[in-house]
């Protein structure tokens, strides 16, 4: 017997884990061939429970959500939504005066004093611009998989900054707020998301009233991720920043969209600027940063 | 489908082993060929033509031995009894024709990317083509005896274990189980063992290592600091091993599961004096292989030293060439073929005499010689390089670099690296050998294999690193 512990043992480890697995495997099977039929028809309204692999890390995600499932189960259906969003993108397009003034204002600083008083937010995109681009005296709070829900709840991942948002809030007063966010809830329901994302650019504005918010909207991936993929995909980040860009609108927010510089002619991310298609390599996040001084938003 | 993969774990092979246990030794081998072409048709998402491709190398190579044989056996009652032993024409042609049909095919996958897009190199046709090749040489040598039974050759050359990443088993090292083998609760009891410890190997410690590597080209090497890059090579050089050593324990466990014995393909190389040694150790059934078809028919070190020298050279640019259709690979084979050179000409006694320094002097050139084999770009590979050596010239450093990356970098994967350099010195393997039949060793065991599981189960898992070659 003493020679056999470790079949004996795994035996029955492998009867417990079995059914479980096997479950796992069905349920695998059952999301590729959903997918496979989500992209043959082109549509990808991204379902919660299919989350979950997150584009940027963050591991808790799954968990977080099938909760973000439950709560914004009921409303409007995708289909609806989509229309509606469409007709509003072509009707309005020009930013509002208020905001034009701003820009020009900001035009006339010095490149060494754009960023000062300036607080960044945002997933690993936004990390990958404090590590490797010069944003001299900017503050930063991003991590990678950092998303609407979880604002308040994550950590800074960033090198010498305040661990949580509401501290880095608190510490002062800032001149303007970069906010990018948004690829990461793609596979949340996407009413709830930009619902969420409303409240919490208010609540920011209302915590720093002096501040001028910024939207940013979130950069594209590649096109070969965004055709092997159900939930990252361009047509997904395309309509999330639609939405954002409608909530700038509406509250008088600037918007602004990067994927300009990095964008190769299909309106996906450039091949040639990253290396695991979603991030942008370290030598481009100064072109970011010197994109934004440059637009003087 | 790789080993570490919950179809494989939880579906493939406990459905194979249920049947595979119930058949007759001949129902064993049949079901042994038909269910390792099913897992191979998994592998190459059933490309009907690689299917193809695979029966027909058993096919032909099973009637090529028997053409040889055949040849041999007529020329005997020609010539009389004086020429029992020489090779006849006959079996010289049907020799070259098989060998040429076996390393064209290989050769036509291998570079025909370079001229053709999508063609996509079948998985395991490096692994399978020496193999077939080492038994045709084997039988034309009278080493080994034709197999009369094309059943038995098909379940030798695509047994699921070693068909898509080694080891490279030498037919006359099953050919006895084969025909007759005993499946013992002792020999599964150790096979699970290996096949446990292999797949940890794998999933908890070289793919964890693997992101290391990943996120330095996510970063792109112009952005990266010297200290991330040897960081980072380290990382490469860990992952490479634990990927490849992995693989071959649970290959080496599956085999004692289906009642075979593989041999050994590591026997911990980073451990190595010199790199001599350390291609001793480090995928010995592929060394083995060259020295065995290449280095000793070309004359080894029997014609002087200048011929030594070339057939050296031979043997390291085949062995570049083998590994993947790059340049780098050949400059790979080029600078092992030199390192050993200079080795050869001295500096192994020296090395050997003073551990110490041979220890330090592979501890540098084994992540050296990683990354020119890992960076397949000649640019990339030089601005690596730049970021290795920053005093060899500034060209290269100018990009932005992320001074905390270091520091960011070894937080995360600190404990990792650990944990593989702890590994690399065979502790484990000693402490494994000695207590094995304990039950707290069963227990840890089975901890390893539920931690890989579960990781396998969150979707942690990375493709076979070794799976292109």
């Amino acid at each position: 017997m003493r020679k056999y512990h470790y079949l004996v043992l795994f035996m029955i480890g492998f009867l417990v884990l079995w059914p479980f697995m096997l479950h796992k495997l069905y349920i695998e099977q059952a999301k590729n061939t959903e997918t496979f039929v989500e992209q043959a028809q082109a549509e990808g309204a991204a379902e919660p429970e299919s989350g979950v692999y997150d584009v940027s890390g963050g591991e808790a995600q799954e968990e977080e959500n099938k909760e973000a499932a439950k709560e914004g189960s009921s409303g409007q259906t995708d289909a609806e939504q989509e229309t509606e969003e469409d007709t509003d993108l072509t009707e309005e397009t020009e930013e509002p005066e208020e905001a034009q003034e701003d820009e020009e204002a900001e035009k006339e600083l010095e490149p060494e004093e754009f960023f000062q008083d300036t607080l960044f937010i945002g997933d690993s995109r936004t990390m990958g611009l404090a590590e490797y681009a010069d944003i001299g005296g900017a503050v930063v709070f991003a991590n990678t998989g950092m998303n609407i829900y979880r604002l308040y709840s994550l950590k800074n991942a960033v090198h010498d900054q305040e661990p949580y948002l509401e501290d880095i809030l608190a510490e002062k007063q800032y001149r303007k707020i970069y906010l990018m966010l948004g690829i990461n809830e793609l596979g949340y329901d996407a009413e709830q998301t930009v619902k969420r994302y409303e409240e919490e650019v208010l609540k920011l504005s209302e915590l720093q009233p002096e501040a001028k918010i910024v939207l940013e909207a979130n950069l594209h991936v590649t096109k070969e991720r965004s055709e092997r993929d159900a939930i990252f995909n361009n047509e997904n980040i395309d309509r999330i920043n639609g939405n954002i860009r409608q909530i700038a609108e509406k509250h008088g927010f600037s918007y602004i969209d990067v994927n300009e510089i990095f964008d190769d002619e299909t309106g996906a991310l450039n091949p040639e600027c990253t290396h695991d298609e979603v991030h942008v390599l370290g030598k481009y996040y100064q072109q970011w940063a010197d994109w934004i001084r440059e637009n003087g938003i | 489908m790789v080993f570490s993969s919950l179809e494989f774990l939880f579906l493939f092979l406990p459905l194979f082993l249920l049947v595979y246990y119930l058949l007759p030794l001949r129902g064993k081998n049949i079901f042994l060929f038909l269910g390792s072409l099913v897992f191979y048709g998994f592998g190459i998402a059933w490309n009907i033509y690689y299917l193809v491709l695979i029966i027909a190398s058993v096919l032909l190579n099973f009637l090529a031995a028997k053409g040889m044989e055949h040849c041999r056996r007529k020329n005997r009652i020609r010539r009389g009894e004086e020429t029992a032993g020489k090779s006849s024409m006959g079996e010289k042609v049907i020799l070259t024709l098989s060998l040429c049909y076996n390393f064209g095919l290989l050769l036509f996958f291998k570079y025909a990317g370079f001229f053709v897009e999508n063609i996509i190199l079948p998985i395991g046709i490096s692994f399978y083509t020496f193999q077939i090749t080492s038994y045709l040489i084997d039988v034309y040598r009278r080493k080994t005896r034709p197999e009369q039974d094309v059943i038995r050759l098909g379940a030798y050359l695509t047994m699921f274990p070693q068909l898509i990443a080694g080891p490279i088993v030498n037919y006359s090292e099953v050919y006895k189980r084969l025909r007759k083998r005993k499946i013992t609760l002792t020999g599964c009891n150790h096979g699970l063992q290996y096949f446990t410890l292999g797949l940890g190997f794998k999933v908890l410690l070289a793919n964890q290592l693997g992101n290391l590597w990943e996120d330095i080209q996510t970063i792109g090497y112009e952005s990266i600091s010297t200290p991330l890059a040897w960081l980072g090579i380290l990382a490469y050089s860990l992952q490479i091993y634990f990927d490849f050593y992995g693989y071959s324990l649970m290959a080496v466990g599956l085999g004692k599961l289906l009642g075979f014995r593989f041999p050994d393909n590591f026997r911990q190389p980073y451990m190595s004096l010199s790199m001599t040694e350390f291609w001793r150790r480090w995928h010995i059934t592929l060394g083995r292989w060259f020295r065995e078809y290449v280095y000793i028919p070309l004359g080894g070190n029997r014609k002087g030293k200048v011929r030594q020298f070339f057939n050296l050279l031979i043997v390291w640019l085949l062995t570049g060439f083998w590994h993947g259709a790059n340049w780098n690979f050949l400059l790979w084979g080029l600078l092992l073929f030199l390192i050993i050179s200079v080795e050869k000409a001295g500096l192994i006694k020296v090395l050997e005499r003073w551990k110490i320094l041979g220890h330090l002097y592979m501890f540098f050139l084994i992540p050296v010689s990683w990354a020119v084999f890992a960076i397949t770009d000649p640019v990339m590979l030089q601005v690596y390089f730049l970021k290795l050596f920053p005093f060899i010239g500034g060209a290269g450093n100018q990009g932005v670099v992320f001074s905390g990356d270091f520091e960011k970098y070894i937080k995360i994967y600190g404990i990792g690296l650990a944990a593989g350099l702890v590994c690399c010195s065979g502790l484990v393997e000693k402490i494994f050998m000695k207590w094995r039949n304990k039950l707290w060793m069963s227990l840890l065991l089975l901890i390893i294999f539920g931690a890989a599981v579960w990781c396998m189960y969150r979707g942690l898992n990375d493709p076979f690193l070794y799976y292109r070659f």
